[in-house]
């Protein structure tokens, strides 16, 4: 796994955390799950926009609070991560989001020989 | 450079590509190779981007798409870096200044890295630009 898949591991996984948070009934907000698995507010946020790469037992205890399993968190090496970008995709340095929907624009528009 | 990377069935795409993306190399599942190269950068840039996204390809370098930045193509090679990018860029180095050729040129005496006027010369000599040259002069130990 590269960097840059291992930032969309990260990323994916707070995706998951979030859409099963918010889904949840009664609601459960960022700041209740926080206090629920005893980490700051903050750690949360961050967490579920893949900025800060969630330990473990933070995951377990997060999975628990919202009553799914870990493996409904974390996407499985069978299922591709959904890239944006191809998934063999080398590059020297973590590409800024606009520098990478530019490169995806080349590749759809010279995808098929003109 | 251009005619070079065609002779090896590659096409070259010009366009404008976002921040500090210098290039790219792709790989269709036909067994296409495009390099896209950004047209905003500089004349010796492009040329130096498709050398570099050429030794991607001759060095055979496993993966579907590169893509470079501009940063890293003048980055030191003693610096840590990936192994295929410092390898991209000797391949694109010795290529667009082949050793023989920067002798021969400075006729033996090593070069002032002082002497910008002399830099400036041969890097329009070999149609680089002063910091690639800069570079490979260290690299090739011709530099005081």
């Amino acid at each position: 796994m590269n960097a840059g898949e291992s930032s969309r591991l990260y990323v994916e996984v707070g995706n998951r955390i979030r859409k099963i948070r918010s889904a949840k009934a009664p609601y459960l907000s960022q700041g209740k799950l926080a206090s629920l698995v005893a980490i700051s507010r903050t750690s949360i946020v961050n967490i579920e926009q893949g900025k800060h790469r969630v330990q473990l037992h933070v995951l377990c205890a997060i999975a628990d609070v919202l009553g799914v399993t870990m493996s409904d968190l974390v996407p499985l090496k069978s299922k591709p991560i959904p890239a944006r970008l191809p998934r063999k995709t080398h590059s020297a340095e973590e590409l800024v989001p606009r520098e990478e929907q530019s490169v995806i624009k080349f590749i759809a528009t010279h995808r098929r020989k003109k | 450079m251009e005619k070079i990377a065609q002779k090896e069935g590659i096409e070259i795409v010009y366009a404008v590509l976002d921040g500090d993306v210098s290039g790219l190399l792709y790989r269709g599942s036909n067994g296409r190779v495009v390099i896209g190269v950004n047209k905003l950068h500089p004349h010796t840039r492009k040329r130096f981007t498709i050398a570099h996204e050429l030794g991607h390809k001759k060095l055979q370098h496993e993966g579907d798409l590169f893509v470079d930045k501009s940063l890293i193509l003048f980055r030191a090679p003693q610096d840590r870096g990936d192994r295929r990018e410092r390898a991209a860029n000797e391949f694109a180095a010795t290529l667009l200044m082949p050793e023989e050729m920067i002798q021969h040129e400075l006729n033996k005496k090593p070069i002032d890295l002082e002497d910008q006027s002399k830099l400036e010369s041969l890097a329009r000599k070999f149609d680089v630009s002063v910091q690639a040259l800069t570079y490979r002069l260290i690299n090739l130990n011709l530099s005081k």
